[in-house]
């Protein structure tokens, strides 16, 4: 009996290393305890099945001995997500030149997010800039400001800067004092006043903190510059998803950034420097993150309505 | 009510006119129509095609060219559009219309003829030999930091193969660098060099990842190699920068004077207090002593 229970393969053994991996991390849990305490032949089927546990390890176990939690559990990520990816630093760049108002980028981030049509983490603006100058579209991200003003005012540490330059929202740390709307310059940041859309949908989901989804109602949201694709090494889903090569999209510490819609990849300060690019609002001391070059050689140049003849 | 009635006729009108003018046929003077083609269809005109295509016309045209790319356009394929004369297609993309942006000032003359070349092709193939295996070889010299294909026929006599182009890539975060040009031809002996150019950064140790691949060519397959050098500056970490004590709002990465200063003032009015209140105790213990 002892040879069995101490044995490498034993049952006992294994399960003793599994509940130590916690019920959160695994799709299969209940029956687990009560085996571990009272182990009987005859509830095992013999079928093994194959598993992937959280230390990544494959691990065996008996059919019998899983069920179904039947809830999404919360992604690995989330303990991770304070900290930031190690060696990057995340830069958009936006071609302003190139856009022509197609709005795609707008309808995945609003379908990806779980936000209302009023709700924009990304929103495209019609901009003049003076009475005779031309009209051009902008699209306009959280700018994920390296000294952000809406970090600074947060009473309760919910939103945060992350090493690799992105500025999130724990949504269930927020406490929706709205502090963070007030001190934002760029207007980023909006207000779930009412139940988001789609919560019924989203009721199980497991709450995301690098996607803010499921979204809470009395809790701030704003541009999370897709941290979890970049985190599989993805690009942003705004970023490709335009098909007018708006954006790129890259490292700045390896000072490249790659182009959404063509894929090519270029060198992030040749790109800055030939096209006179700036930044919003560089006066604030905000340092954001978001390059604009500006919007010359247009193909289109959109019309404003002239509502004062 | 007679003039309402105008009125509504009017704008009914002019709104069905703005329809109209939408769906209009695109008009192509004669002599537009009839600009011949200066280029013949070569592999090597049609790779250039090929290349220009894929970067800029895939993401509405789709990677087949039939209209279902990230937006909803002009299928390239079909009848309806092969019908068109060269001239005819060479103005459209010239001048463009609706989203179909104008490329006069983005690609050069020859460069659109190549892309009208290469979508001729895509419709009937039979002009163009099948592709053929070929080898890739790299070398790297080390003095000067420089990359070298060698392009070797597949079969066993290994013949080195001139004017292919090959294409050199630094591997990025989210995609391929291109160093070098555009295209670089391989002369007489098969082979072509690429100067490894500075100030490239690579992983914590100065790796870089080189990618040489030949790619979009109508006369050979696609092949790709790879080799990693420690040629780059390496990556610098940047955490201390990141945790140094300069955001004031967030606790943990506040100056240490202000802490300082900030629970100093604190202490200092809650000493006070506390001494007046010791102080009031005192006084009063002191009374009853004095009144005994």
């Amino acid at each position: 009996m002892e040879d069995q229970d101490y044995s490498p393969k034993s049952r006992r053994r294994f399960l003793r290393k599994f509940g130590s991996l916690g019920l959160g991390t695994l799709a299969v849990s209940t029956g687990l305890t009560e085996s571990c305490t009272n182990p009987t032949k005859d509830l095992e089927s013999g079928k093994k099945i194959t598993l992937l546990n959280s230390k990544n390890e494959l691990v065996e176990v008996d059919s019998a001995y899983i069920s179904n939690l039947n809830k999404d559990l919360a992604p690995n990520h989330n303990s991770e997500s304070r900290k930031g990816l190690p060696g990057k630093k995340f830069v958009l760049v936006v071609d302003l030149a190139k856009c022509k108002n197609a709005r795609k980028c707008m309808d995945k981030c609003q379908a990806v997010h779980q936000l209302r049509p009023d709700q924009h983490h990304l929103n495209v603006l019609l901009m003049k800039d003076s009475e005779h100058t031309a009209p051009y579209y902008m699209p306009k991200h959280c700018q994920h400001c390296d000294n952000p003003p809406c970090v600074k005012v947060c009473p309760v540490d919910a939103t945060f800067k992350r090493s690799d330059g992105i500025v999130l929202i724990d949504n269930e740390r927020c406490i929706g004092c709205r502090f963070c709307i007030a001190a934002c310059p760029y207007s980023a940041r909006s207000f779930n006043w009412v139940e988001p859309k789609d919560a019924e949908k989203y009721k199980d989901v497991a709450y995301d903190i690098e996607k803010n989804v499921p979204q809470k109602k009395g809790t701030v949201t704003k541009c999370t510059f897709s941290a979890d694709c970049l985190r599989d090494g993805k690009l942003p889903y705004c970023v490709s998803a335009c098909p007018n090569g708006v954006y790129y999209f890259g490292n700045e510490y390896e000072d490249a950034v790659t182009n959404g819609t063509s894929g090519e990849t270029v060198s992030l300060s040749e790109l800055l420097a030939q096209n006179s690019a700036y930044r919003l609002m560089e006066d604030l001391g905000t340092a954001p993150s978001v390059y604009y070059l500006p919007p010359k050689d247009r193909t289109l140049i959109p019309e404003i309505e002239d509502t004062h003849s | 009510m007679a003039r309402l009635n105008t009125i509504v006729a009017i704008l009914i009108f002019a709104c069905s006119l703005g329809a109209f003018s939408q769906t209009t046929a695109w008009e192509v003077s004669a002599d537009q129509a009839t600009k011949k083609n200066p280029l013949e269809i070569l592999p090597k005109n049609l790779a250039l095609g090929r290349n220009i295509f894929k970067r800029t016309c895939v993401s509405c045209h789709g990677e087949k060219a039939d209209g279902k790319g990230l937006i909803q356009s002009t299928n390239l394929i079909d009848e309806k559009f092969q019908k068109q004369t060269d001239g005819v297609v060479f103005y459209k993309i010239i001048t463009g219309r609706d989203k179909m942006p104008p490329f006069g000032a983005m690609l050069k003359e020859d460069e659109i003829w190549s892309v009208i070349n290469y979508l001729r092709v895509l419709v009937d193939p039979s002009a163009i030999p099948p592709p053929k295996n070929v080898k890739l070889e790299l070398t790297t010299g080390e003095e000067i930091k420089s990359i070298t294909a060698i392009v070797l026929s597949a079969d066993s006599a290994k013949l080195p193969l001139n004017e292919v182009d090959v294409h050199f890539y630094v591997k990025r975060e989210f995609g391929l660098m291109r160093i070098g040009e555009m295209s670089n031809y391989t002369g007489a002996d098969g082979k072509v060099k690429v100067v490894f150019p500075e100030k490239i950064v690579g992983d914590s140790e100065g790796n870089v990842t080189l990618v040489v691949k030949i790619e979009n060519n109508f006369l050979y397959n696609d092949i790709e190699t790879t080799a990693v050098k420690k040629w780059g500056t390496p990556l610098l970490s940047h955490e201390d920068e990141f945790n140094r004590r300069a955001l004031w709002g967030a606790r943990d990465k506040s100056p240490v004077w202000l802490l300082l200063l900030a629970n100093g003032i604190i202490a200092i009015v809650w000493a006070v207090i506390v001494y007046v209140i010791y102080n009031l105790f005192r006084i009063k213990k002191a009374g009853r002593i004095f009144i005994k």
